[in-house]
């Protein structure tokens, strides 16, 4: 019978584990979740103190955040204070996209390629001591002299399915050629980039899952050459409270078009369709109605989460307004890495179309991004500018004046120019 | 060529093992800085069982990494960990003791992550039950502990 329990025994002859030392429980409570420490803490005084310690709490944000983005500063010197609010005054959290694409479905252009490649995602979904809550979309759009500005982009929020049922992913194509888009109808032959949909022509079934489509509330270009735009979207204001209560749902996925205002489709006019989207869907978000496993779908969250709770998990951190320069640093040979996998050939090889950022050496660029002159800066004169804000608080939308401006303004004056669009209710 | 060690334990155990092996405690390469001759080591602080659970770690991670560091290594690294940290409580924080004492980091890392593992998920009274802690904090204590800590979250 004894023989039975000679380990139980042993163990509670043994002097309670309170025999380590306190720096060593401190390494112990590093690998524990913020909740669990909030318990720990209460346990006894030893541990309370460990707990209050600011070393601790140091070591549980470097398993949260970039090292660089650790400043406690912001946060009057508490690595406490910075982990309990997130430390979104010195971090955002941006999911990559690659290798999310739009593309042009040649309606009658045939022999011409426009493309918009979705980057980035940065999502603050809540108001915090740093800012507004916001939803901003890093692209890359390229095309032919007459590629359309991004103003008009739309994020939808939709429910994908899976099975037979319309529309289904395409898997990548690479178009043989102007030629033979130019024979048949074109939309067959006509390339889609990875997790791209094809509307087709009668894009109905996309419509009556339609949770909600949203243009963006502000835009910053980097670069905005003819044929040219790369920068980002920005969604704040009522627009963001949309996309977050229709996002909350486990089976909503978040798609992007560009250059396509979607909102209000289906039109009562069937015939509005030829002058509609033309810019085929990117998924940036799958829903878990949709298993996607057609063509390994990136971001694949797991059963039962939706977009806004398990984003976080996938996320990169970065400084606030650390991506924007970033793609406004870029050089010539990133962009064209960036492209590399997805042109087709006959577009690759058409260098002098494409590659316009060459084919304009200096002399396009409006007075955005940094290539612009330091005294481009928009200074509105004062009584306009009151104006304007007299205006914005009329309307019932105060946090959107300016709110482009506001973290990249922390460290001095703007670096990029934010245009802000007029939200329409 | 792959002179050997002996360690010895506080209660008079001795392990003899390779110097490569026993390198990866700072402590000892430390001291085998200092007296470069020495060919014992005496660890006053560590018993003979956990002594013998640390050199086992030292053993096999040293064979690990001459091996390579390949995908399929790794794997067979994180499942002998797993099976290596299967043991009771009281063993799993004299290992913790020792591997500060003889300063093995990567196993400190793995031990200090097994307790966490102990303490998460769990309320204030099951952590106190689990390693017989007796609540020395006063009401008063508490109330203010509520109080002055914001755990405030976004």
């Amino acid at each position: 019978m004894s023989a039975d329990v000679p380990n139980l025994g042993v163990s509670s002859a043994e002097p309670p584990l309170r025999n380590l030392p306190a720096s060593l429980w401190l390494s112990i409570f590093a690998f524990l979740e913020v909740e669990d420490v909030r318990m720990a803490s209460q346990v006894c005084r030893e541990w309370r103190a460990i707990g209050g310690d600011d070393l601790l709490w140091r070591k549980l944000a470097a398993r949260l955040w970039p090292e660089r983005t650790l400043l406690s500063g912001s946060y009057g010197g508490s690595f406490r204070r910075l982990v309990l609010h997130g430390n979104c005054r010195n971090a955002v959290a941006a999911m990559p996209l690659a290798p999310a694409a739009c593309l042009w479905r040649p309606n009658a252009l045939r022999n011409r390629y426009y493309a918009c490649r979705f980057l980035h995602l940065e999502l603050q979904p809540h108001f915090t001591d740093a800012g507004p809550a916001l939803l901003r979309l890093f692209f890359d759009a390229r095309g032919e002299r007459d590629l359309r500005q991004p103003r008009l982009t739309s994020l939808l929020v939709v429910t994908l399915r899976d099975g037979n049922s319309q529309p289904q992913p395409q898997p990548h194509q690479v178009p043989e050629g102007p030629g033979a888009a130019a024979g048949g109808n074109g939309a067959a032959a006509w390339a889609l980039a990875p997790e791209t949909l094809e509307l087709g022509p009668e894009p109905q079934p996309l419509w009556q899952r339609l949770h909600t489509a949203e243009l963006p509330t502000a835009c910053c270009l980097v670069t905005n050459v003819q044929g040219h735009f790369k920068g980002c979207l920005e969604w704040t204001g009522p627009a963001l409270a949309r996309l977050l209560h229709h996002l909350d749902k486990p089976e909503a996925s978040l798609l992007a078009v560009y250059a396509c205002d979607l909102r209000g489709y289906p039109p009562e006019d069937p015939y509005a369709f030829r002058n509609g989207p033309d810019y085929a869907p990117a998924v940036l978000w799958r829903g878990v109605s949709c298993s996607g496993d057609a063509f390994g779908v990136r971001a694949r969250p797991a059963a039962g989460s939706s977009f806004l709770r398990s984003w976080r998990r996938r996320a990169e951190y970065h400084a606030p307004g650390e991506l924007l320069q970033r793609l406004a640093d870029e050089d010539d040979a990133a962009e064209r890495a960036r492209w590399a996998d997805s042109l087709p050939p006959w577009v690759a090889a058409r260098e002098q179309g494409w590659w316009v950022r060459e084919r304009a050496p200096g002399g396009r660029v409006r007075g955005v991004g940094p290539q612009a002159p330091p005294h481009a800066d928009p200074v509105l004169p004062d009584p306009l500018r009151q104006l304007v804000e007299v205006v914005a608080t009329l309307a019932g939308f105060p946090a959107a004046h300016g709110q482009g401006t506001q973290l990249e303004t922390r460290h001095g004056r703007p670096r990029f120019e934010w245009q802000q669009y007029r939200d329409t209710d | 060529m792959n002179a050997k060690l002996t360690l010895t334990s506080n209660d008079g155990q001795k392990f003899e093992v390779e110097k490569e092996v026993a390198l990866q405690s700072q402590m000892i390469k430390g001291m085998l800085e200092d007296i470069q001759s020495a060919a014992s080591v005496p660890l006053a602080n560590v018993n003979g069982q956990t002594l013998a659970k640390v050199v086992e770690y030292c053993k096999f991670h040293y064979e690990a990494t001459k091996k390579g560091d390949t995908q399929k290594t790794k794997a067979a690294i994180k499942k002998w960990d797993k099976a290596f940290l299967n043991v009771e409580q009281s063993v799993l924080f004299d290992l913790i003791l020792a591997a500060n004492y003889l300063h093995v980091e990567s196993l400190l890392q793995l031990t200090c992550q097994a307790a966490a593992k102990l303490i998460c998920n769990k309320t204030t009274q099951e952590i106190r039950d689990m390693f017989n802690i007796e609540n020395d904090l006063t009401a008063e204590d508490e109330a203010q502990l509520l109080s002055e800590i914001e755990w405030k979250f976004e």
